[in-house]
């Protein structure tokens, strides 16, 4: 649109009221914490594991040059995630920002282990250990102890230039590490230990680019480079157990191997009148060649040597996108998506010894199977404004995708659906939507190993299998009195593989929200929500190939509640309170159909407690100076039997000897926020 | 305190507001005094407040190429030297562009405001993306009258994310979910709101490509590949939240089982019951199938192809 400014007299537009609420714009907050509770759940969701007294700064500082700025953002420095931004703009001509970021997770900090330095690549039992024949025979009291936990921490620098009008070029480069235990899991023929294994891994990628912008479109190239390496190239263990017949002293794991992945992009945009198209082409490639690791380390094993060093793997990845939208009238829209995914894995297929568990050497050869697919997805659909408040929109994709050795080598999933929409007087939106969808394909041939070979049951893995998927999603959202809102949203999902008599038959999600936002006052306002969800899956199996004898339903349910509450503007506009609360209750049941025997019978899996408080204060003391105090309680607890063991408690798996998490947790903080 | 919030008499229907503006364009009639004649009224006591403009970017009067360089609130709100006048008894106020899911003005047109500016390689792929499509306004989810946009704040943009995708932000309270909760993460860690070229507008160009930006080491390519995993990461695992441990969409065994009965492993219902009146079995407890098969992302050894090495 031209703006037609001919007719503005500039001169007297003096801005005078054109001042910013606070001359000065820096602030530094240092806040004081106090947490009860290092517990990993806990120290995951608040960031910080850190128990009793902690400090914490953030500090947003800005300076401005005539048409140029700077800004230094600093979020919780002191605590274990971090992230601190410095950022240096000029319009229309450059931009660079460096961020240095820790994004932490943690697991249970109490985890037993008999090995002498949890986190190594190579775990050593104590030199007088005396390896036993089950579990509960070990001496659990003189085990050490290892804690859960995955830091990362990660630069990035990103720099953009326009170097001509209308013509930018950029640069990203990210590093990130990541270090820690995480127990996993090894075994040597049936006997397990979870094992407190290392992760010292880097990914490194670089991202080098142009974008050249014209009155109808755009076009832009891009190169992105992805690096990972990983410190360890395996990881060895001793056994606790006595030797069995046939097993090893000692296993050996593999780790992620080093990798690389290369790609090209070309985007291109274009528009004119009501006519807009966008696409994009990507080519890739992914590389490892990382040296394999020995058959085994147990020497007692009379083994071939292995007639390829490394698996010089390669995987060429091609990708088109293409959109497109016409409006035909001011009323009507149609749109057409097309999406190809070509994923050519041209790494060659070995024969290798089979060997299981460092232990067992059989006489035959087993091939790695290098899996290619290629997907195409193809949608289009119609936008029709059929009253000024009213909208109508009907859709079809259609699906393909095509593999190689896999059980089907091709399914096709067609979708229709159609949305209507609108809004009148006090209802501000409502829509439904419904869409059905077929998932068919070529004809399911099983493979080795994973299918009942033996019996002519139909197995159909579900994520290859014939499926009808049928959905609903209803949404209404309106505003009975001036200060009140109200939302209301529902949807259900059912998936049902009627070819299939092994494996996932049914699956079942639906839920329902309701919402409200109520203003009690000018500047209290409250709001209020319930979400209950209901998920349900169906399984079948044959214990004896011949029949179907039995059929699992496995169902969860989630309810959740929570309020918040926010009043500003308090004691002379210089207080603002905040309360927010939230329960959830979580709970997995299994119902059992023994069908031979005609026996059910229903299981409580698992159960989930998890609610917070959180409250905030944040007074206005001084122009200069804001104060700000909060708390965050957190009561959490999970029942998971499952997870419900002691180290000793399976014969021959060696747990770490941590169960689900229940915990009380209260962090306080008192904060000190200085403007200058 | 000045009241800016009238008793609207005879609303604008749509089409009567769309062609008034494109009208007020072509008179040109911009304010006498600019950003001044808007403030007198729109202050700090006013309930339409847009004084916060002055502590962001957008209320820069140095900064080059900011509305405030440039035609001040007209810049986005197009001419309106007359919404300032006394209105008289049944008559409107002089309309002019306004922004937000409430607003009658065509949200295409209310979002190219936006995008004269901000059509940055962010955003390239605005046009037929989801929100696009869906008639989303920029302004319902971005604040410019404001010290800072809530979305630049990654707990208030999960908040403003999840109000209208109920059911992903329920999920961030399930018993495994990335950390949202808090602010730990944010939905544009992997979502790009503005649209992108690859499903469910995710930031790279597939699923796994999403996941494996940060969870790079089930990258490969490996020797031994899952070929589920391969595929699709959504196969096995709800990436917004799950009762069941590792994000899985359900409890295992049953889930390998949905795809595995090899028949040199007992294939049955295992449930508590089975706990109870058993010794605690391997293939049940713990982590059950991947108490042996610990891999299940793929393994790079050559004795893998089970994924236990």
């Amino acid at each position: 649109q031209d703006a037609n400014v001919k007719n503005i007299q500039k001169e007297k537009w003096q801005c005078e009221y054109c001042k910013p609420s606070n001359a000065t714009k820096n602030l530094v907050t240092l806040n004081v914490t106090h947490k009860n509770n290092d517990n990993g759940h806990f120290s995951t969701a608040s960031g910080d594991q850190h128990r009793g007294l902690g400090a914490n700064l953030d500090a947003n500082i800005a300076t401005q040059n005539a048409g140029s700025s700077t800004q230094l953002n600093v979020k919780n420095v002191g605590a274990d995630n971090t992230h601190l931004q410095v950022k240096t703009a000029n319009a229309h001509s450059y931009q660079a920002t460096l961020e240095y970021k820790t994004l932490n997770s943690f697991g249970h900090n109490k985890a037993l282990t008999p090995y002498l330095n949890p986190g190594s690549s190579t775990l050593s039992l104590p030199d007088d250990w005396q390896p036993v024949a089950k579990t509960s025979d070990m001496p659990l009291a003189s085990f050490n102890t290892f804690a859960n936990k995955v830091e990362r921490e990660s630069w990035h620098l990103n720099a953009e230039k326009v170097l001509f009008e209308h013509w930018l070029a950029y640069v990203n480069f990210q590093s990130e590490t990541k270090q820690g235990i995480r127990t996993a899991s090894g075994n040597i023929l049936a006997n397990v230990v979870l094992l407190p294994s290392p992760i010292d891994q880097k990914h490194n990628q670089f991202e080098l680019g142009s974008l050249y912008q014209f009155e109808r479109g755009s076009l832009m190239v891009n190169y992105n480079l992805s690096d990972f390496t990983n410190d360890h190239d395996a990881f060895i263990w001793q056994s606790p157990y006595s030797l069995i017949f046939g097993g090893a002293l000692a296993g050996q794991k593999s780790t992620a191997p080093d990798n690389k992945q290369q790609q090209i992009s070309l985007v291109g945009t274009y528009r004119h009148n009501n006519f807009n198209l966008q696409s994009q082409f990507m080519y890739g490639q992914l590389t490892q060649q990382q040296s394999f690791l020995p058959y085994s380390t147990n020497a007692e094993l009379t083994l071939p040597t292995m007639n390829v060093n490394d698996l010089d793997g390669e995987i060429k990845t091609l990708s088109a996108r293409v959109r497109a939208s016409y409006r035909i009238n001011k009323d009507w829209r149609l749109k057409f998506n097309y999406h190809y995914d070509d994923r050519d894995n041209n790494t060659r297929v070995y024969a290798f010894q089979h060997v299981l568990s460092d232990s067992v050497a059989f006489d035959n050869t087993v091939e790695n199977r290098p899996y290619s697919y290629t997907k195409e997805k193809m949608d289009v659909q119609s936008q029709w404004r059929f009253n000024p408040r009213s909208k109508l929109n009907v859709g079809w994709s259609m699906d393909q995708k095509d593999r190689d050795y896999q059980d089907r080598e091709q399914t096709e999933n067609q979708k229709y659906w159609v949305k209507v929409s609108t809004y009148y007087d006090f209802i501000n939106n409502f829509s439904l939507q419904v869409s059905r969808e077929l998932r068919d394909g070529s004809e399911y041939q099983r493979l080795d190993l994973t299918s009942p070979v033996i019996s002519t049951l139909r197995m159909q893995k579900y994520y290859l299998a014939d499926r009808e998927r049928e959905q609903i999603k209803a949404q209404l959202s309106f505003t009975p009195k001036d200060n009140i809102d109200i939302g209301i949203q529902g949807y259900f999902s059912r998936d049902k593989y009627d070819q299939t008599q092994i494996g996932l038959v049914k699956n079942k999600r639906r839920g329902i929200d309701v919402s409200t936002t109520i203003a009690l006052k000018e500047n209290i306002s409250l709001s209020a929500y319930v979400h209950n969800q209901w998920q349900d899956n169906v399984s079948q199996g044959s214990y004896w190939f011949e029949h179907v004898d039995w059929r699992t339903l496995q169902g969860d349910k989630t309810d959740t509640v929570g309020l918040n509450l926010t009043a500003n503007k308090l004691a002379d506009d210089r207080l603002t309170l905040a309360l927010d609360f939230n329960y959830s209750y979580a709970q997995g049941n299994a119902v059992i159909n023994k069908l031979t025997q005609e026996l059910t019978e229903e299981n409580n899996e698992l159960t989930v407690n998890a609610a917070h408080i959180k409250l905030n204060a944040a007074y206005v003391y001084s122009p200069k100076i804001d104060l700000n105090v909060e708390m965050i309680f957190q009561q959490f607890d999970e029942q998971d039997w499952r997870n419900e063991y002691l180290p000793d408690d399976i014969i021959n798996v060696l747990g770490t000897g941590v169960t689900g998490f229940d915990y009380d947790a209260t962090r306080l903080t008192a904060g000190v926020t200085y403007r200058f | 305190a000045k009241d800016t919030k009238e008793k609207r008499p005879q609303p604008f229907t749509a089409q009567q507001l769309d062609k008034l503006l494109m009208d007020k364009f072509k008179q040109g009639e911009y304010s006498s005094k600019g950003a001044d004649s808007c403030l007198k009224c729109h202050d700090r006591d006013s309930e339409h407040n847009a004084t916060g403009i002055f502590d962001n970017i957008h209320g820069n009067q140095n900064a080059s190429g900011t509305p405030f360089a440039g035609l001040q609130c007209e810049a986005c709100h197009g001419p309106a030297g007359d919404h300032m006048k006394r209105v008289r008894n049944g008559k409107q106020r002089e309309p002019m562009i306004t922004f937000g899911k409430h607003s009658l003005v065509d949200t295409d047109k209310q979002n190219s405001v936006c995008l004269s500016c901000h059509e940055d390689r962010q955003r390239l792929s605005w046009q037929n993306s989801a929100h696009q499509n869906e008639q989303v306004p920029c302004a319902s989810c971005h604040q410019v009258h404001t010290s800072a946009d809530p979305m630049l704040f990654k707990q208030q943009q999960n908040a403003e994310c999840g109000s209208c995708h109920r059911e992903q932000l329920q999920a961030i309270n399930k018993r495994s979910s990335h950390p949202l909760k808090w602010g730990q993460m944010a939905c544009s860690d992997c979502h790009n709101p503005h649209g992108s070229f690859a499903e469910h507008e995710l930031k790279y160009s597939s699923t796994n490509e999403t996941c494996n930006s940060c969870h790079t080491e089930k990258r490969g390519p490996l020797l031994w590949e899952h070929a589920p995993v391969a595929e699709d990461c959504s196969n096995c695992h709800d990436p917004h939240g799950s009762n069941n441990v590792a994000l899985l969409k359900q409890r295992t065994p049953q889930l390998c089982q949905d795809c595995h009965t090899p028949a040199d492993h007992p294939s049955t219902a295992v449930t508590a019951s089975d706990m109870v009146n058993k010794p605690a079995s391997a293939f049940i407890i713990g982590q059950n199938c991947m108490n042996c098969h610990s891999l299940v992302h793929g393994s790079n050894h050559p004795s893998g192809k089970t994924f236990q090495r």
